[in-house]
């Protein structure tokens, strides 16, 4: 657990992959990732052993309300499609997800 | 109309000396004159003017803020009025509906003036990581105003607004009211609602005013706060006529002062500003007593983790499909945080990150309970020392959370606390925390009050012709 762990360039390309991003500049990038994680690697210093991991911090759990709709708070067709740049016969416009074979 | 803080201005609509609209074109002139270079507001509510005018009557108990016009962080959603987050991939989103803090102060009788700056998605302490550059002290335009509220708190110091509504997850609103000179109230996670806020740690979240005085900052925190159904989160503990509590009498605090939180660097004309105010609560009659914390570096840790999982989730949301622009458009901050918290999140280093980061949440959840078994509240600085000047927020990864270090435990601890003014540091105001336990926002706001009285640094004002 206590083990540092260096995150090396190819680490930060699957990142970026996963996180559908485009970084310029790696390199600086790769260090400053490794500069940020030398300090919050300061936590293994802390025995936690026998410690519940926080859930929620003022305990609440298992909220619910009633499965009604408030039909006055509804968003018209036309309001949900207002924020988007491209949208066709009332529907949002997405790229091909499928290629053609 | 100087200065006027929402009690005096409701006095002043009261007596028929002023009227909102007068309010409202003060504001605007002055917003007109000054904003340019303080550029505390991304955008001025053009129907601001127009609802003020056709306001006949004064405020009343229905309608506490009846003409009272508010600023809010540009985080907030607010119907037909653009909101930005301070970032250019939300350049021209204009929100169908509006967060529920928004509709509750409109509900008041409240007019939003403007939507104003703040890091791009709060990511930062600064207000440099804005897309819109970054909003200027108005004590000293060479210095930061803070952040990530800093827009809100520029604009209640430099008089742009009555009052403010900022967010904070941990600093954000007592930060930049502490490096502006003003009142800044971080609530209990959960006594405020967070739904049509834009996200960023939602397990820390907490809306809450900017205030030019500990009574607005109560007035608006029981308008804003209470049980909302469409945020979760939100507790249905009922919420207390903050301000009438100001008024009652009750027994003698028992104070703890956080020794350890006067870090080592920190300035020593801060320190002893820290110091004096444990005599000032000596002589209100409050017991004060040195304590050691958990070391509030651990928090950093903690808070950086837990803070950019949730966000690079959060963020996920923009696609740039449904509303916004593409995810080019994020900024350097906002990458490396969305970066950053996808690794903490993903397989084979959750359990060393994440899980371990909620574990020392305990570990400081449990300090402090400990420490209010025998204290009612916990006074640390606010900041380590006076606002920055522009620009230092450069290459630094991680600005904001360093900055923020004495903010941290109590926020991921999900505790109420207050900025208020105690000091100069070169012509730069300073903050004291004061800190309590889940829920005891009253008390808080009490001993605030106290202080805010016994002491005149509410009578210092910045003057704008210096800008």
């Amino acid at each position: 657990m206590k083990s540092k762990v260096k995150v090396k360039i190819d680490n930060v390309k699957l990142v970026e992959k996963l996180s559908k991003l485009e970084i310029e500049e790696k390199d600086y990038f790769t260090k400053q990732f490794n500069e940020t994680l030398s300090v919050v690697e300061e936590i293994n210093n802390l025995d936690t052993q026998g410690l519940t991991p926080t859930n929620h911090v003022t305990n609440l759990s298992n909220v619910f309300r009633e499965d009604n709709i408030d039909e006055e708070r509804l968003l018209s067709q036309k309001e949900a499609l207002s924020g988007s740049r491209c949208v066709f016969n009332g529907y949002f416009v997405v790229k091909a997800v499928f290629e053609n074979e | 109309m100087n200065n006027l803080t929402i009690k005096n201005a409701r006095k002043l609509f009261v007596d028929k000396k002023i009227s909102s609209h007068d309010l409202v074109k003060y504001y605007l002139e002055r917003i007109d004159k000054y904003d340019n270079k303080l550029n505390s507001y991304l955008t001025v509510n053009e129907k601001a003017l127009e609802k003020s005018r056709n306001i006949c009557k004064p405020p009343d108990k229905n309608k506490p803020l009846l003409g009272i016009p508010i600023a809010i962080k540009d985080i907030f959603l607010s119907k037909k009025l653009r909101t930005t987050a301070a970032s250019k991939l939300l350049d021209d989103y204009v929100p169908m509906y509006s967060a529920t803090v928004v509709e509750r102060l409109e509900n008041a009788g409240a007019i939003i003036l403007g939507k104003t700056n703040l890091d791009a998605w709060c990511h930062g302490s600064s207000t440099e990581t804005s897309d819109y550059g970054p909003t200027l002290n108005p004590w000293n335009s060479r210095h930061l105003s803070g952040g990530s509220s800093g827009g809100s708190a520029a604009a209640v110091s430099a008089d742009l607004c009555t009052a403010a509504i900022g967010t904070e997850t941990a600093g954000s609103v007592r930060g930049p009211a502490a490096w502006c000179g003003v009142v800044g109230f971080k609530p209990t996670y959960g006594r405020v609602s967070r739904y049509g806020v834009i996200a960023m740690g939602s397990s820390l979240d907490s809306p809450g005013p900017i205030t030019k005085s500990v009574e607005d900052a109560s007035l608006l925190l029981r308008i804003i706060a209470g049980k909302d159904e469409y945020d979760a989160t939100t507790s249905d503990i009922s919420v207390d006529n903050y301000l009438n509590e100001l008024k009652k009498k009750r027994k003698n605090l028992r104070i703890a002062f956080a020794k350890n939180y006067l870090l080592k660097n920190m300035d020593d004309r801060a320190k002893k500003a820290i110091i004096d105010t444990t005599k000032v609560f000596k002589k209100i009659g409050a017991e004060v007593r040195e304590i050691i914390t958990l070391d509030p570096r651990y928090a950093i840790g903690v808070y950086t983790i837990i803070q950019r999982s949730e966000v690079s989730s959060n963020l996920s949301r923009f696609d740039g499909i449904r509303f916004g622009k593409d995810r080019n458009y994020f900024g350097q901050e906002a990458k490396r945080r969305i970066m950053l918290g996808t690794f903490t999140l993903s397989s084979g280093y959750q359990d060393k990150y994440y899980k371990k980061a909620q574990k020392v949440r305990t570990l400081f959840i449990n300090d402090f309970k400990r420490i209010f078994e025998n204290f009612d509240l916990i006074i640390t600085p606010t900041m380590p020392g006076p606002a920055p000047k522009i620009g230092a927020t450069k290459n630094q990864a991680m600005f904001g959370e360093m900055a923020d270090i004495l903010s941290e435990a109590p926020s991921i601890a999900g505790l109420p606390s207050i900025s208020v003014p105690c000091g100069f540091v070169d012509g730069l105001p300073i903050g004291l925390s004061i800190i309590g336990p889940q829920f005891s926002e009253k008390v808080i706001l009490k001993a605030a009050y106290l202080y805010e009285r016994f002491t005149d640094w509410k009578n210092f004002k910045p003057n704008l012709e210096n800008l």
